[in-house]
């Protein structure tokens, strides 16, 4: 007789009675990036179950949003998916724009651009050295730090903070770059090809590395997009969709970049997914220099903002993914809803799936993969 | 403001809707952008944004839920991504979606009480931080 609970095939072919573990993992762990939590069934090697938990971080963001009034919920925002804080800013302050019908102007959006692709080579180089140490390689995060240092140095001169800009306003932004903004930036862009190049060299031919991740939490295409994943994670799967290029936002139909797919939908193909999207950040940042524009930062905004009774919803396309803004007015100085769909709580969603069957060895490499922010799942 | 197109549908032919915008290959709604709530204080609002990443189209699925009745159909059987955007919204609003394999709470603990993202649930202890208001008053 099988006793339930108790592994069928131990019992059938040996007769041996064991029984699956359950394994808890989390909420304080290294390698869950923040707080988050799991209960791992496993039958021997094998994870049969998994059970996330989420919320260590909630922070009633959403609720927040209600009593704040437009300029002030900026902020709020970096707070979400904080490694991006300028892209986030910008999906906010769209969101109001649309509402309010306000026309940004040319320098305000390349400024715009070039924090954000800046902003999503950095949280890329983050996720970079944080895999490295998942993959048990401690060398990867100091050179990926190096390289997200000297961006962070950028935008402290720029909006003043490293981390929490609050620069973009809706109708454009806080104050106008530095003098030497865009000789800085171009600068930069040549520290920062060397600098991938040798993130290149000391990872992504690693063959440890490459053999450790190659056919690790596979996920086929038409169920990666039935679970809802988006950027790098569904990008992996060999599906070339990227919000600023299927429904261009700002100014990205201006630039030429490539939309980087993978092949196989593994733990590697998202890595190198990352990997080139840092390069075509680059190109889309040195395109932006070549045509930046002189002229005003601030459209025209009314001092007290308060957007005509309606609804809108934004996508921009985050480091992490689809991040959504739905934005309901009811013509007041706070919005009356507003509901956040971060990337990262989707696609985290999808651990429950991502992890089934795989050893319990592997967990920590595929969990990684998915590059979480849980500021921005927990919200 | 909202430029895509609408439906309203009524709860109990949520998740057949919801079948039909996905399956038609002329729809092909295959991605659920996103799930959410709103409270209007008469009714609540559930609103599905919908994608179709074949033809790179949008559209808005809306279904309006009165008390005391605040429950639909889960749609995870079509859109396998609304799972924890559901349990969210039964989280912060109290709706339940019948269907939902785990439908215990997300956010929030489990001894919390009360659905906060309500209006009839205050912000405590402030009313209200708007600066801007005080200048005007």
């Amino acid at each position: 007789m099988i006793e339930p609970g108790l592994s069928i095939v131990a019992q059938e072919e040996h007769g041996l009675n064991t029984v699956d573990m359950t394994l808890n993992m989390g909420p304080q762990h290294p390698s869950t990036h923040g707080v988050f939590r799991m209960i791992l069934t496993i039958d021997g090697e094998r994870i049969t179950s998994v059970d996330p938990f989420i919320g260590y971080l909630h922070r009633g963001s959403e609720k927040l949003c209600e009593a704040y009034n437009y300029r002030q919920i900026v902020p709020l925002f970096d707070r979400l998916d904080y490694l991006s804080a300028f892209n986030n800013e910008l999906a906010f302050v769209m969101a109001v724009e649309k509402l309010l019908g306000t026309q940004v102007p040319e320098r305000a959006e390349y400024v715009r651009v070039i924090l954000c692709e800046l902003n999503r080579i950095a949280s890329h180089f983050m996720f970079y050295g944080a895999y490295g140490i998942d993959a048990g390689a401690m060398t990867p995060f100091m050179y990926g730090f190096r390289e997200r240092e000297r961006i962070q140095q950028l935008f402290e001169s720029v909006s003043g903070a490293r981390m929490m800009h609050n620069f973009f306003r809706p109708g454009g932004l806080n104050a106008d770059v530095p003098a030497d903004f865009a000789e800085n930036v171009r600068a930069l862009v040549g520290v920062l090809r060397v600098g991938l190049d040798e993130c290149h060299r000391l990872l992504t031919e690693n063959e440890i590395f490459v053999s450790r991740t190659r056919g690790l939490g596979i996920i086929p295409a038409k169920e990666a997009i039935n679970w809802g994943l988006s950027g790098p994670m569904l990008r992996a799967c060999g599906i070339a969709e990227d919000v600023r290029r299927v429904e261009p936002y700002s100014i990205y139909d201006r630039f030429a970049f490539e939309i980087p797919v993978g092949e196989y939908g593994d733990c590697l193909d998202r890595y190198l997914v990352r990997m080139e999207e840092i390069n075509q950040s680059l190109r889309i940042v040195e395109q932006a220099l070549d045509s930046f524009p002189e002229g005003p930062i601030m459209g025209a905004v009314p001092k007290v903002m308060r957007p005509p009774a309606g609804e809108a919803y934004v996508r921009c396309e985050n480091p992490r993914g689809d991040l959504g803004v739905y934005l309901v007015s009811n013509g007041g100085r706070m919005p009356y809803r507003l509901k956040v769909r971060g990337p990262s709580f989707v696609n985290l969603s999808a651990v429950q799936r991502l992890l089934l069957g795989s050893y319990i060895a592997d967990a920590v490499i595929i969990l990684g993969s998915i590059d979480i922010v849980l500021g921005e799942v927990d919200r | 403001m909202l430029d895509e197109a609408v439906i309203t549908v009524p709860a109990e032919l949520v998740k057949e809707t919801a079948r039909t915008l996905h399956d038609q290959p002329e729809l092909a709604f295959d991605y659920l952008r996103s799930l959410s709530a709103v409270d209007y204080v008469e009714y609540l609002e559930v609103v599905y944004h919908l994608w179709s990443t074949q033809h790179h189209q949008k559209m808005v699925m809306k279904v309006r839920l009165e008390e005391p009745d605040l429950s639909l159909d889960s749609v995870i059987s079509v859109w396998r991504g609304a799972d924890w955007h559901e349990r969210e919204a039964s989280d912060l609003f109290g709706i339940q979606f019948i269907g939902n394999p785990n439908p215990r709470r997300l956010l929030l603990a489990e001894e919390f009480e009360g659905f906060p993202l309500r209006k009839s649930y205050p912000l405590a202890p402030y009313p209200s931080a708007d600066v801007e208001a005080e200048g005007e008053a």
